[in-house]
Order: C-alpha cells, then sequence, then structure tokens
C-alpha cells in the first residue's frame, strides 16, 4: 500500500488546529453559516419527512440525551439529534451551499450540538467555533481532490460523501482526540460515505445530512473507543477515491506558528432565499426580472396570452422536471420554480405546498416551458447562468438573464437580510424569546462560555409561553 | 448584474441546445413497468410455498453457520468494541437479543449491528458467488426484527422466506453488472448488495406492500457504499453490522411512510441510482413469484469457510496442505522452515491479501 502520508496529514492537522488559528474573517462567515443552519432546521422541524425519522428515533433508550431543536419536551440519544436535526435542516432544501457543491453547515452543526450538550468538560462558543470550522475545512479539502467534485454532481449525492468526513472531523475536534484517532475517525466514517443522487428530489434526500451528522459522530465515539480503519484511506484509490471518477488528494499542513489559510475565506458561502435546490436561484431571479419588463410595457399583466416560456439553463437531470408531482420534485424543478415566480411574482416558503403545487392556473403555465440547454452554460454553481424568455400570443418577446443571485458567494446576504431569513424561520417555531437568544448568542459566539445553551434557546417554543419567562438565564 | 436581451432577437445559438417541453414527461416510463417496481412486487408477493426443498435445505444450512460464527465471533474485541458503543451511547433496551450475551438485550437496529459484526468478525461467515458474504446482512436483522414484532410472532416459514428474501435480492442485483462477478476493487460487496438484501428480508417479514416495499429498497441504497481500503482493518466487520442494521432502519422508516427514488434500480442517464456503486449496470426486472421464478440459491450454492480467513485463503492453504502431503507423508510429520529454500505461490491478483508479513 504506498502511502503519501495524506491522512496521516489530515489527523495531525485536526488535532493541531486551536483556537489561535481563527481568524476574524472565518469567523465572521461561519457564525453567519451557524445561524443560517440553526433556522433552517427549526423551520424544517414542521415537515413530515422530519416527524417520520423523530418517531423512528424516539425508539432509541439511552441515558445521555440531547435537544431536538423546536422541541421543548423532547430528548434523544445524541446520534439520534443529530439525525433528526441535520434532516430537519435540509428538509427544505433551505441549507447552505458551497463551491464545490455541497451543503456543509448541516452535516457538522447538529453533531456539535448533541455532542456538546453531553461532553463533561462543558465546550465554550469558541470551541465549537473551532470544531465547526474544522468540519467545514475537512470538506472543502476534500472536494478539491477531483475535477468530478467541481461541477453538478451525477452519481453522489456530495453531502453524503464529505459531509460524514466533516462531522467525523468536527467531532474528532470536539472530542480532543489524538492524531492517531483522528485518523481513525475519518477512516470509520469513510465506510459511511456514498449515497446515489437519485433520492435527491425525493423525501429521502434530508437523511442523507442527518445521516452524515449522525454517522460522522458516531465514527469519532468509535474512534475514541480504540476502533480503527484503515490509516491510508484518503491516500488509496481503495479508499475515499472509490466516490470519484478522478482522483488526487494532497495534504493538509497547519504551520506550528503563523497563520493558517482557511479555505472558508478564499471561498466564501451561498445561502438561500427560496427554500430549492440553489439552481433554481438563477431561475428565478431571471424569471422576476422577465416579469418585471412585461409588466413595464403592459399595465395589466395577463399571463394566459403567454404563449411560450423558454430557460436556458446548464444540463442538470435530477433538476429538469417538467411536471412536478411533490414538494420535494418541485424544489428540484426548475419549469416549476420558473412558473411560480412569474405566476405570483414571488417564490417563498409556501410556494411548495401541496395546494400550490397542484394549481389548475401554475399547470397551465408549466406546459408552455421549454428548457434549453445552450452549450455555453456549464454545470457548475460558479459558472452557470440562467435566462428566462417570454413569449406572448401578440409575439412580443420579454426576455432576462441572471448571472449571479442574491445570496450567491458573489452577492452575498447582508447581515440584516441573513437575520431575516433567520428571524421568519425560527419564529415559525419558537418564541420571541427563543428567536432573539439564539441572534444573541450565535452573534456572541466566541465570547459564550458555555455553547450548549444554544440547546435551552433552541427548544423555547411559542406553544410554551410561561416557559420563555421561566427559563430566562445567561 | 442581469444582462437583459433584444425584445425582439431571439439568439440564433439558442437553438442548437436541447428541446423538452411537458409533452415529452408523457413519454416518460409506466411507473409500474420499471426495475424498480418490479422489485417491490416481487418482494411483497412472495410466499413460504414458492420455496423449493433444496432452497429450503440450502439456507437452512446457511442460517445454522451464520448463527456459529456469530457466536464465536461474540468472543473478538471488535464485537466487544461495538458492544460497548451501543450500551454506552444508548442504552440496554429489553427488545432484541445479543450473540452469546444472556443479559443484554438492545434495541432491534442496534442488537442487528452488534450481530452482524460478530458474524463478519473472523471473516469466518458464508460467501457466494459473485462475492459477497449473504447472511451476515440479513439474519441478524431478521432475527432482531422478529424480537421486535409484538403479537404475531413469525412461524419458521415465513423467517425463512424472509431470510431467502434477503439473499435472493443480493444474488439478483449483482447479476447487474460484470464488475460484481470478480473479487471488488472498489466498494466492499456487503456494504453495497448487503444493505438492500437487509431492507428486502426485513420489508417481506413486516409484510409491507409492494410500493413500501420499492421504497425500503430506495432508501438503502442511500445507506449502502463502503470503500474496499478497510476491509483487512478492524472496521470490515461493521460493514455487515451496518448492512444488516440500515437495511432494517430503511425497512422501518419505509412501513411509516418514507418515501425515495422510485427509479432507484432503475439505470437513469445523468441521475445515478443503485449504479452509482458500479461501472457498468444492466437491471433486470424481477418476475413475479408465480410466473416460473427459481431462487438463485437452488442454482448456485454456497461456500462455507473451514477456517476464519478470506475466502481467497482457502485455495492457497488447501494447495500448500497437499503440498505438505506430499512432502511428509499422510503421517504427524512436519516441515521444518530451513528446509524450504522458496515456495513462489501463484494466485490472483488481490492488492489487498498481498501481505508478506501482515501487522496484526
Amino acid at each position: 500500500m504506498l502511502r503519501k502520508g495524506i491522512t496521516e496529514s489530515f489527523g495531525a492537522a485536526i488535532h493541531a488546529l486551536n483556537t489561535t488559528k481563527l481568524t476574524d474573517g472565518v469567523i465572521s462567515r461561519s457564525k453567519r453559516m451557524m445561524l443560517d443552519t440553526l433556522g433552517v432546521g427549526l423551520i424544517g422541524s414542521r415537515t413530515a419527512v422530519f416527524n417520520k425519522a423523530l418517531t423512528y428515533s424516539q425508539s432509541f433508550k439511552s441515558d445521555e440525551r440531547s435537544s431536538v431543536w423546536g422541541k421543548s419536551q423532547i430528548t434523544l440519544p445524541p446520534p439520534y439529534a443529530a439525525f433528526v436535526n441535520g434532516i430537519a435542516v435540509h428538509s427544505m432544501d433551505f441549507d447552505d451551499t458551497w463551491h464545490p457543491a455541497t451543503h456543509p453547515s448541516g452535516a457538522v452543526l447538529p453533531a456539535l450540538l448533541a455532542l456538546a450538550e453531553t461532553l463533561p468538560s462543558r465546550p465554550s462558543g469558541l470551541d465549537l467555533l473551532l470544531a465547526f470550522n474544522v468540519g467545514i475545512e475537512v470538506q472543502g479539502r476534500l472536494l478539491r481532490f477531483s475535477r468530478e467534485a467541481f461541477n453538478i454532481p451525477e452519481r453522489f449525492h456530495p453531502p453524503s460523501v464529505v459531509g460524514v468526513m466533516g462531522s467525523a472531523a468536527a467531532s474528532a475536534k470536539l472530542l480532543a482526540l489524538s492524531p492517531a484517532e483522528c485518523i481513525h475517525a475519518l477512516a470509520i466514517a469513510a465506510s459511511s460515505a456514498g449515497a446515489p443522487l437519485a433520492n435527491a428530489a425525493t423525501q429521502t434526500k434530508p437523511l442523507h445530512i442527518g445521516n452524515a451528522a449522525r454517522r460522522g459522530l458516531e465514527a469519532a465515539q468509535l474512534a475514541q473507543m480504540g476502533l480503527e480503519g484503515n490509516p491510508a484511506i484518503l491516500d488509496i484509490p481503495s479508499g475515499f477515491g472509490v466516490y470519484y471518477k478522478d482522483y488526487s488528494p494532497s495534504a493538509m499542513t497547519v504551520p506550528a506558528s503563523g497563520d493558517f489559510k482557511w479555505m472558508l475565506e478564499d471561498q466564501d458561502i451561498a445561502f438561500k432565499r427560496i427554500p430549492a435546490h440553489l439552481g433554481m436561484h438563477w431561475v428565478v431571479d431571471a424569471a422576476l426580472a422577465a416579469r418585471a419588463k412585461l409588466e413595464n410595457t403592459a399595465r395589466n399583466v395577463d399571463l394566459r396570452q403567454i404563449r411560450r416560456v423558454t430557460l436556458r439553463v446548464p444540463p442538470s437531470k435530477y433538476v429538469d422536471c417538467p411536471l412536478p408531482a411533490t414538494e420535494h420534485q418541485a424544489r428540484h424543478s426548475f419549469q416549476f420554480n420558473a412558473s411560480s415566480a412569474l405566476l405570483d411574482n414571488k417564490v417563498t416558503v409556501s410556494s411548495f405546498s401541496e395546494a400550490q403545487i397542484n394549481r389548475p392556473a401554475l399547470k397551465e403555465l408549466l406546459s408552455k416551458v421549454k428548457v434549453e440547454t445552450p452549450k455555453d452554460n456549464q454545470p457548475s454553481f460558479d459558472k452557470m447562468y440562467c435566462e428566462v424568455e417570454i413569449e406572448t400570443d401578440q409575439g412580443q418577446s420579454y426576455a432576462a438573464r441572471c448571472d449571479t443571485f442574491y445570496g450567491h458567494w458573489r452577492k452575498p446576504l447582508s447581515q440584516e437580510d441573513l437575520v431575516d431569513k433567520f428571524s421568519v424561520n425560527a419564529s415559525s417555531v419558537l418564541c420571541s424569546e427563543g428567536v432573539e437568544g439564539l441572534i444573541d448568542v450565535v452573534g456572541n459566539m466566541e465570547r459564550v462560555r458555555e455553547c450548549s445553551i444554544l440547546g435551552s434557546y433552541l427548544r423555547l417554543t411559542s406553544s410554551q409561553q410561561e416557559q420563555c419567562y421561566s427559563q430566562r438565564r445567561l | 448584474m442581469i444582462s437583459t436581451l433584444q425584445k425582439t432577437i431571439r439568439p440564433v445559438w439558442a437553438v442548437r441546445g436541447l428541446h423538452k417541453s411537458a409533452v415529452a414527461a408523457l413519454k416518460r416510463p409506466d411507473p409500474e413497468d420499471t426495475v424498480t417496481a418490479s422489485y417491490g412486487r416481487f418482494i411483497s408477493e412472495v410466499k413460504p410455498q414458492h420455496l423449493s426443498s433444496l432452497v429450503l435445505h440450502r439456507s437452512k444450512r446457511m442460517v445454522l453457520d451464520s448463527i456459529g460464527v456469530g457466536l464465536i465471533g461474540s468472543t473478538t474485541d471488535v464485537f466487544e468494541l461495538a458492544l460497548q458503543h451501543c450500551q454506552h451511547m444508548y442504552a440496554p433496551d429489553d427488545i432484541s437479543s445479543v450473540y452469546g450475551r444472556r443479559g443484554s438485550r438492545l434495541s432491534p437496529t442496534l442488537a442487528a449491528f452488534v450481530n452482524g459484526v460478530a458474524t463478519h468478525s473472523m471473516d469466518f461467515d458464508d460467501t457466494w458467488h459473485p462475492a459477497t458474504h449473504p447472511s451476515g446482512a440479513v439474519l441478524p436483522a431478521v432475527l432482531a426484527l422478529s424480537d421486535m414484532m409484538p403479537n404475531s410472532k413469525p412461524s419458521g416459514p415465513d423467517f425463512l422466506l424472509a431470510f431467502n428474501v434477503g439473499i435472493e435480492i443480493q444474488g439478483r442485483l449483482m447479476r447487474f453488472s460484470h464488475e460484481a462477478h470478480n473479487i471488488p476493487k472498489r466498494f466492499h460487496p456487503p456494504s453495497v448488495v448487503g444493505t438492500m438484501g437487509s431492507a428486502a428480508a426485513c420489508a417481506r417479514l413486516l409484510s409491507l406492500d409492494h410500493s413500501q416495499c420499492s421504497h425500503a429498497l430506495a432508501i438503502a441504497a442511500s445507506l449502502s457504499g463502503a470503500p474496499m481500503a478497510n476491509a483487512a482493518t478492524q472496521s470490515k466487520p461493521l460493514h455487515i453490522g451496518n448492512a444488516s442494521r440500515l437495511g432494517l432502519e430503511a425497512a422501518l422508516l419505509a412501513s411509516r411512510g418514507l418515501e425515495a427514488s422510485p427509479l432507484v434500480l432503475d439505470a437513469v442517464a445523468g441521475v445515478a441510482g443503485f449504479d452509482a456503486f458500479y461501472e457498468d449496470y444492466v437491471p433486470e426486472p424481477l418476475e413475479s413469484p408465480n410466473d416460473g421464478h427459481v431462487f438463485l440459491l437452488e442454482e448456485q450454492d454456497m461456500g462455507f469457510k473451514r477456517f476464519p480467513a478470506h475466502l481467497g485463503m482457502h485455495w492457497v492453504a488447501d494447495a500448500a496442505a497437499s503440498v505438505h502431503k506430499l512432502l511428509v507423508g499422510l503421517g504427524p510429520g512436519t516441515v521444518s522452515p530451513s528446509q524450504v529454500q522458496r515456495h513462489p505461490a501463484q494466485s490472483p491478483q488481490i492488492k489487498v491479501h498481498q501481505q508478506a508479513i501482515p501487522r496484526i
């Protein structure tokens, strides 16, 4: 077995990274990710898939218990808390997206919070920030081991490949495992990686993130108990390389003195404004702009006069769905999102309800939508664009193009809009004390004494008004 | 940064792109006609009377061998580690039995996990062709589930049926690719087909309807796949343990109504389903059990191990034993290492098995 020492370098790096290596830039960006993740997880706790997973998870007994976000009375064994909270985060496809493509935070934060609530060492906010960033960094590194990872996926759903590794690395960091144990945590996690893309656009997709969180946490715990895997797991093609057609790993080094260059500082993250696959954001922005042009010339927008709508998008089969039947398909449909935007002049959380999906007016508009995949439109979140062209019965044509939607890493959400998204999401489940408490704690995370206080706020549901007053503590 | 196009000019390059419309949606295959749906129907429709006496006989041998290797496997370090993990992170739960431990019971998926680990802990469990260790992924799950079923405990025939469904589904899936016929290089087969087999067996035992059976398989696909690099390490037995556990979990989630891809076994260009795990993949529908279906176990028997090591070692050991017989006859003689100048071994090219001096 040819060992190039890459896995070894990851184990050493995870162990060596400490809070002094965190920079202002990376702290600031990762706090935004944490806040957004908590918000989408809270609103996600209202979904059918979350409830199924919760009911299932409640059949397990344990002595140690961790919080379930958005539930005041229910706790679960830590791995299952990570499981259901991870599912909640990804349940509406509303969570953050990075480049190369994955949803990094949902695989890491639920595992860390579940773990933090049980550790006698009572980790601080800074400890949480460090472990979180380790989990994000490892994912970013692994995604750069192949060219395949730079495009919209076709085989394996990326969170299921790199997410579990990130969760294992983050958990290993929080557990303060030795370098050797960190190596084995990664190796054990690799045997839990890889779910096929076909389950995207279905109710099972959120489980990819839930399982990544859960099984990464378990991998770290098993490594702590002495379980071993292949110590060259990242080095060899029959290891982590099985998930990619081209695979070229490289080492991770942490300078003993001096700065560590976090990937998050170089490559920012995208936050979603719409609970749908990232590609939909381009098409919605373009559709809204085209609609605005139509509105400018015609005083009354009569959508029945639309003869045809042409979408020019990158080729990506799993988001090309002409007639979605479920909410999951609707979140993965260029056609649906463009049509919703044209019909309602907005696309929101409620656009994906069964009633909205089945509207006759929407179905009629869908029947007029045509998709084209121009050669210059590359299936990469860094390079793609979307064009929407409306043709009316009178032969008029209104078109618009979106290269970068608002919320993309090239055009980040303002802090105000990010907090606003969080507030709307969190308020669907928590009372205002909980909402504001979370904004406050996350905003000051690097100064927080015990990060497990997040759990208390995450349980302040709005149906328990008395609890809002009785559980007030700092 | 939203640029605009001229109102009336349609760019020429757009014509070169692919044209799709809602009409194309009508040309999709009938949902009932897919490979995935045929598997769901088979699992839900097959009955004990569809098992021939040869299949019953062979599968009973497998059950016996699997329990035996699981029991001796419960004396290993890795089993102890896995059991302690489950008891520490979760808690004892008075539902499903654990091999070799009178006082310990766990919740069903965790029992399936540790018993699966036990089964594969010494690499002593059965091996089939195409290559996988089929029983260890299925039996622990079916046993754990039986312990869990509250009022109507399954009968012997129901139990054997579920077991055979789990084996059959694994065999069928492995025949979808040529890659599966050779000793694996990328994914460890039990982690790929074992999870699916466990899901199928548990779906059968739970008497799920055909749609739920399909979804059980699809949910399981998202829980499949572990790289070969962890074979020949202490983590390998977890591949079987997890296959068993996660297949059971998939079936339980499907029984609660969780849904997944209805095309997971079919090959859809650009969106990989189960074919994500193989370089070549040609799926075939499974015929109805009433339509002259023959279980693969009828045609392809199982390999049982005489000693606890990878199957390939059995050829080498038998050949070496024959050489020993030639050197010292049938008596109790020994061969001294100093007498041996060289012993070149001719064997197939399998990287992971070429360990000149194994470390553990």
